[in-house]
């Protein structure tokens, strides 16, 4: 398994999902999902999507202020994953160059850097999900998808991404998690995106999916 | 000691729905984010 510091091109959006396994108790009530990440850093309104005791509940992340990304991500992704939840974060890379459109699939452990709130643009992150993913057991996979040729739509601000299948790596629970049936749909204006990502984990693959009963992140 | 994720879920109450003739736990998420520049080292 590499660590390694990704190049980007120019423009990367980081998308985040909280995949609460075990918070059947957060469910669909819009508020507080996330662990008290939100209070912690203001700049951040988070609330639980959708869900109930019987579905994936998701956490929205929005970002309302330059520079806040990497204290955000790291606040939320320690007090979730120690209540056995799973951060998904979706990066997709290559918008606006002509050419590939990368998505990477990783988890928000693996997000770390530094953020000048007073000029945004010269944040630097880490990023894990370049290269394959390990598993506890030995066996890898790819973290990223090129979805160029995969079907999608831009017309004007609106896109439509088809993904296919993607691999969620979660460094702490050592897991690696195929989200299948992708598609990423919104609205991309200047800096801002606001977008909408649908998945299924399929129940076959669920079963096969190991996990250490306790997370190694303390 | 280790499990699946399926049993990590069952003991959560999250129980797959059909999703295309598969079952599947369907998921969906919104979001908004600035866009983010990254930089090489």
């Amino acid at each position: 398994m590499r660590r390694e510091r990704w190049r980007g091109d120019s423009i990367g959006a980081v998308l985040a999902l909280l995949l609460a396994v075990g918070c059947s108790d957060d469910g669909g009530d819009g508020g507080g999902g996330a662990g008290g990440a939100g209070g912690e850093r203001p700049a951040a309104d988070m609330g639980v999507v959708g869900g109930s005791s019987e579905t994936f509940t998701f956490t929205e992340l929005a970002l309302e202020e330059p520079g806040a990304l990497a204290g955000l991500l790291t606040t939320l992704l320690n007090n979730n994953l120690n209540a056995g939840a799973i951060i998904i974060l979706v990066q997709i890379d290559g918008w606006g160059g002509g050419g590939s459109i990368i998505l990477r699939g990783g988890a928000g452990q693996q997000v770390a850097g530094a953020d000048t709130p007073a000029d945004f643009t010269d944040d630097g992150f880490t990023w894990l999900t370049e290269g394959d993913c390990a598993n506890a057991d030995g066996t890898t996979m790819p973290c990223s998808v090129d979805i160029s040729e995969r079907g999608g739509t831009q017309t004007g601000e609106d896109f439509t991404m088809e993904g296919g299948e993607i691999f969620i790596y979660s460094e702490d629970l050592k897991i690696i998690i195929p989200i299948q049936g992708l598609s990423l749909t919104g609205t991309r204006d200047g800096d801002y995106l606001d977008a909408r990502l649908d998945g299924v984990i399929t129940d076959a693959d669920a079963a096969e999916v190991p996990v250490q009963a306790e997370p190694a992140h303390e | 000691m280790t499990t699946d994720l399926k049993s990590l879920l069952a003991g959560a109450r999250i129980m797959p729905t059909e999703n295309g003739g598969e079952p599947a736990y369907a998921f969906s998420g919104t979001f908004s984010a600035e866009l983010v520049t990254f930089v090489a080292p």
